[in-house]
C-alpha cells in the first residue's frame, strides 16, 4: 500500500487537502500486533518550504552602484556581496560582483524561477543592459511532511544501518540518505520527515521511497493519545484549520474547514459527519 | 570629522545661507566660513548625543523600501505616527537616514 502523495506549496493553501479520494489512503492500524484500531483516512501532503537556485547575469556588477540605486538592498562589504529581497514572491537574492546570483527562500520551483527572472530584470534596469538570465539551476529543495503515526526511529535506524545515521546527542532525528536521487531525509520520532533533494519531483520520490520503509515502525497515534488526531489534512491544513475536540463517543475529531467540501468528499461510512453551529464538523464514530 | 548630515536641517541650511551671504559681502573669508560649518557639525553631533533627553516614539504603517550601503541604513516609511506624551503628529512619508553611532556620535535620524 503506497500513499498518494501530493505536493502543497505555501502559497496555494486554498486547495483543500481533502480534495479527492485519490489523495486519501487507509492506514491499516495493524502495527506490530497492537490491537487493531479504527482505520484513519489520510493523505500525505508534502509541503515545500524552501527552494534555492543559482544563476548568472554574465556581466560584472558594481555592487556599490546597485546598493545606491536599488530598493530593498543590503550591501555587505565585508562579505563582498549584495543582498536583495523581493516582497513578491518573497525571496532573498545574494549577488556577487562576478554576476553570480543565488536565490533562496522561494516556496516552489515555479516561484523560484519567477523571482530569479525578476532579480535579473531589476539588475538590467539598474544600468546593466547587457545582463542576461543564464545558467539557471535549482540547487536544493526542502520539503517536509507529517505522517499520521509516530516512528520508532531507533529500531528503524538499526534496520537500515547503511543508509541512516542516528546520533541523538547531535540531532534528534535519523538522517537517511537515498543516494540514487541524492536526497537526504531527516526522520523524527513524531512522524515528521524533512527532505533535502535537488528538485520537487525528487522530494516526492524520496517520500514515496521512505513511506513503506517507516510504516512497519509506526506507532499508532490514536492508541497513545486516546484521541483521534486530525490526519486528514496536511501540515498546513492542521496548523490553520483543524481543531481537535472531544465529543460524545470519546474518539471523534473536530475539523474546522469549508463545510461543503469536507462532507462532499468524506468517504468513510463508519464516520458520520455532522456540522455544528460554528461550522465545525463533528465526526461520530459509529462502527 | 563629524557627520555632515545635519547641514541639511533647517538650522544648518539657514546657517549656510548666512555664511554664503557674509562671504559675498566680503565680511568673512571662505576659509573661515568652512571652519564655522565644521564647528557646526561637531557641536550638533555632540549636543544631540549628550544634551537631548526627550524621547519620542513613532510607528509606521508600512516600510516601502530599505537600503544598507557604506554603514548607512536608509528607510522609506509611509503613514508614520509620531507620539510624545500628549502630542501626536502624522506624516505621510518619512525617510530615515541612520549612521553608525559608535564611530563618531550617537545614532541620528532626520526627517524630510
Amino acid at each position: 500500500m503506497t500513499p498518494v502523495i501530493k505536493i502543497i506549496n505555501k502559497n496555494n493553501l486554498n486547495i483543500s487537502p481533502l480534495n479527492l479520494n485519490e489523495n486519501m489512503i487507509y492506514f491499516n492500524n495493524d502495527f506490530h500486533g497492537q490491537e487493531p484500531t479504527i482505520p484513519i483516512q489520510g493523505c500525505l501532503n508534502v509541503n515545500i518550504s524552501n527552494v534555492s537556485a543559482s544563476f548568472n547575469v554574465k556581466s560584472h556588477l558594481n555592487l556599490r552602484h546597485l546598493a545606491l540605486h536599488g530598493h530593498n538592498v543590503e550591501y555587505r562589504r565585508e562579505k563582498a556581496k549584495l543582498i536583495m529581497k523581493l516582497r513578491k514572491p518573497s525571496t532573498t537574492a545574494n549577488i556577487w560582483s562576478s554576476g553570480k546570483i543565488v536565490c533562496i527562500g522561494s516556496a516552489s520551483e515555479n516561484d523560484s524561477k519567477i523571482a530569479s527572472k525578476r532579480i535579473a530584470r531589476i539588475i538590467q534596469r539598474l544600468g546593466y543592459a547587457e545582463a542576461k538570465f543564464s545558467g539557471y539551476k535549482i540547487v536544493n529543495v526542502l520539503g517536509s511532511c507529517s505522517l499520521p503515526f509516530y516512528i520508532r526511529i531507533i529500531q528503524f535506524s538499526e534496520k537500515y544501518k547503511s543508509d541512516s545515521q542516528y546520533e541523538p546527542e547531535l540531532h534528534p532525528g535519523v538522517t537517511y540518505k537515498i543516494k540514487e536521487i541524492k536526497a537526504t531525509l531527516k526522520i523524527y520520532s513524531t512522524g515528521s520527515i524533512t527532505v533535502n533533494a535537488p528538485s520537487e519531483e525528487k522530494v516526492k520520490l524520496a517520500i514515496e521511497h521512505i513511506y513503506p520503509l517507516v510504516l512497519p515502525f509506526g506507532r499508532n497515534k490514536i492508541l497513545d493519545d486516546k484521541c483521534l488526531v486530525g490526519v486528514t489534512g496536511g501540515i498546513n491544513y492542521r496548523e490553520q484549520n483543524t481543531r481537535i475536540l472531544q465529543s460524545t463517543s470519546h474518539l471523534p475529531v473536530l475539523y474546522h474547514s469549508p463545510v461543503g467540501e469536507l462532507i462532499k468528499n468524506w468517504q468513510l461510512n463508519t464516520f458520520v459527519p455532522t456540522v455544528d453551529k460554528n461550522h465545525d464538523i463533528l465526526l461520530n464514530y459509529t462502527a | 570629522m563629524s557627520y555632515q548630515l545635519y547641514r541639511n536641517t533647517t538650522l544648518g541650511n539657514t546657517l549656510q545661507e548666512s555664511i554664503d551671504e557674509m562671504i559675498q559681502y566680503g565680511q568673512i573669508t571662505p576659509a573661515l566660513g568652512m571652519k564655522i560649518l565644521l564647528q557646526f557639525d561637531k557641536s550638533v553631533n555632540n549636543s544631540l548625543a549628550t544634551r537631548v533627553k526627550s524621547k519620542i516614539t513613532f510607528k509606521a504603517g508600512k516600510m516601502d523600501t530599505y537600503r544598507f550601503c557604506d554603514n548607512v541604513w536608509t528607510f522609506m516609511l509611509s503613514d508614520v505616527e509620531f507620539k510624545e506624551t500628549q502630542e501626536m503628529a502624522k506624516v505621510e512619508k518619512l525617510k530615515i537616514v541612520a549612521c553608525d553611532g559608535k564611530s563618531v556620535t550617537d545614532e541620528n535620524s532626520k526627517k524630510n
